[in-house]
C-alpha cells in the first residue's frame, strides 16, 4: 500500500492495513470526543460541582438568617429597649466618683445616715479594674472611700440597701463604730462603669449570640429588686441636657 | 460437507465483503459513541442549567432574607448591648461579697440578749465583732454559738474565736472572731 510519499506495508500486527483504514472515522470520533469533553464537557461537570456548593452554601446561609429574623421578630422590641435601659442603670455612664458619691448619698438619706466624709483617689481610678467572673473581662471600677454617720439599729438596712440599688454597688471594705446610738460606717465603695463601644458585625451574629439566655434574662429579674436611689442615666447627670450659658460677671464670686 | 459453506467468490471480493461488513460494525460504534456524547452533553447541561437556575433563585431569596435581617438592625444592636451588660453586671454580682446578708445571718445566730455593737472587717475575710450582754447567761449563750459556728454546722462561717471577755460594773463585754467562708 502506497499512501502518497509513505509506503506502509500491507500488513501491520497482522492485520491488513487497508482493512485498518476502517478504523479512521472511528479514531477521529474518540479524538473529537476527548478534545470535546475537556474542552466543554469537563469545565461544565466543575461548573456544576462549584454551582452545587455555592447554593448549598446560599441554602444554609439563608437558613441561618431566616431563623436569627424569626428569633428577632419573635422578640418585643419594646420590651428589649426596657430591659437594656434598665441593666443601664446597673452600671455607672461615665468614670465621675462624684456621681457615685451623690449615689451614695441619696441611699444615705433613705436610711438616715450622712455623709461625713468622703476622699477620692483620682490616680486610683484609672487603674482599678476587676475582672468579672465567666467572662474573663475587667470591668473599670471607681472606688471612693466614704465616712457614713446615722443611727446603729439602722445600719444593716443601710448596707443592704447599698448592695440592693443600682448601679451595683461594691462594699470593699467594712467598719463600724459606735457613738451611743449612733453608728459611724467607714466603708470603701465601688460602683462599676463600662462604656460601650464596641461595634457589631451583625452578619457575623450567630443565633446563639442573639438569644438571649435565661441567665440573662433572670438577672433583669434579680435586679427588678433593687431600688434605684439616684437615675445616673438621667441626661441631668451626665450633663448633655445643659444649656451653655453666658455670665458676663467681672466678678466671679458675685450672683 | 454442505455445499452452502462454500465460498468460491474471489479473495478480493472477500475482502471487500470483510470489510464492508467492518466498516458497517465500526460506524454502528461511531454512531453510538457520537449519541453517547450528545446524550451526555445535553444532561450536562440540563443539570447545570437547572442548577444555575436553582442558584439564582436562591440567591435572589437570600437577597430578600438578608434585607430582612437588616431591617431589624436596631434590635440586633440593643440586643447585643443588653447581652454584653448582662454578662458585665452578673460578673460584678457574682464577684462581690454581700456584706448584708453576712451581716444578718451573724445577727440572727446571736439571742436578743445579746447586742452586737461594733463591726470590723479585715481584708483576710475575718469580723472583729465586739458586743454586750447584761447576764452571765448571755456569755454562756455567745460561748454556745461560737461552738457551733465551730462544729462545722455554719455554712457561711469557718470559724470562730472569744478573743476577749471582760466584766465592767455588771456589763460583758466581748469580742469574737469570725471568719467567713
Amino acid at each position: 500500500m502506497r499512501l502518497n510519499t509513505l509506503t506502509i506495508p500491507e500488513k501491520l500486527f497482522g492485520v491488513n492495513t487497508n482493512m485498518m483504514t476502517v478504523f479512521i472515522p472511528l479514531v477521529g470520533i474518540i479524538i473529537v470526543a476527548v478534545v470535546g469533553y475537556n474542552i466543554f464537557l469537563a469545565p461544565k461537570i466543575d461548573d456544576i460541582s462549584k454551582m452545587q456548593s455555592d447554593l448549598k452554601s446560599v441554602e444554609t446561609k439563608s437558613k441561618s438568617v431566616l431563623e436569627k429574623t424569626r428569633y428577632l421578630q419573635s422578640i418585643d422590641p419594646e420590651e428589649l429597649k426596657k430591659n437594656s435601659d434598665f441593666i443601664s442603670n446597673a452600671l455607672l455612664p461615665q468614670q465621675n466618683a462624684y456621681l457615685l458619691v451623690s449615689v451614695v448619698r441619696s441611699v444615705a438619706d433613705k436610711f438616715g445616715f450622712q455623709v461625713e466624709s468622703f476622699l477620692i483617689s483620682p490616680g486610683k481610678l484609672e487603674k482599678v479594674v476587676t475582672e468579672v467572673k465567666k467572662s474573663g473581662k475587667n470591668i473599670p471600677r471607681i472606688p471612693i472611700s466614704v465616712s457614713l454617720v446615722g443611727p446603729k439599729n439602722s445600719f444593716l438596712d443601710l448596707i443592704k440597701g447599698l448592695e440592693r440599688n443600682l448601679p451595683v454597688l461594691s462594699v470593699d471594705s467594712f467598719k463600724m463604730t459606735n457613738i451611743g446610738t449612733m453608728a459611724k460606717l467607714d466603708l470603701e465603695i465601688s460602683a462599676f462603669y463600662l462604656e460601650d463601644n464596641n461595634t457589631y458585625d451583625i452578619n457575623k451574629l450567630t443565633l446563639s449570640d442573639l438569644t438571649l439566655l435565661k441567665e440573662e434574662t433572670d438577672l433583669v429579674t434579680t435586679l427588678g429588686e433593687y431600688s434605684i436611689s439616684l437615675d445616673v442615666n438621667a441626661k441631668d447627670n451626665s450633663g448633655t441636657n445643659k444649656v451653655y450659658r453666658k455670665y458676663d460677671r467681672i466678678d466671679p464670686f458675685s450672683l | 460437507m454442505s455445499i452452502m459453506n462454500l465460498n468460491l467468490l474471489p479473495s478480493k471480493a472477500k475482502f471487500q465483503a470483510a470489510k464492508i461488513k467492518l466498516k458497517t460494525q465500526v460506524n454502528k460504534i461511531a454512531i453510538g459513541l457520537v449519541a453517547a456524547w450528545v446524550v451526555a452533553c445535553a444532561i450536562v447541561l440540563g443539570v447545570n442549567f437547572f442548577i444555575k437556575y436553582k442558584l439564582a433563585n436562591a440567591v435572589v431569596q437570600n437577597k430578600k432574607i438578608q434585607e430582612n435581617y437588616t431591617g431589624l438592625q436596631s434590635n440586633i444592636l440593643v440586643s447585643q448591648k443588653l447581652k454584653y451588660k448582662a454578662k458585665m453586671v452578673g460578673g460584678v454580682l457574682a464577684s462581690r461579697f454581700e456584706y448584708g446578708k453576712a451581716f444578718e445571718m451573724i445577727e440572727n445566730m446571736f439571742p436578743e440578749v445579746i447586742t452586737l455593737d461594733d463591726y470590723d472587717l479585715k481584708e483576710d475575710g475575718t469580723f472583729r465583732i465586739d458586743g454586750t450582754t447584761k447576764t452571765r447567761e448571755g456569755v454562756d449563750l455567745v460561748e454556745n454559738t461560737i461552738e457551733s459556728i465551730n462544729s462545722d454546722k455554719n455554712k457561711a462561717l469557718t470559724g470562730a474565736s472569744l478573743t476577749s471577755l471582760k466584766n465592767f460594773k455588771g456589763v460583758w463585754s466581748f469580742t469574737i472572731v469570725v471568719t467567713l467562708k
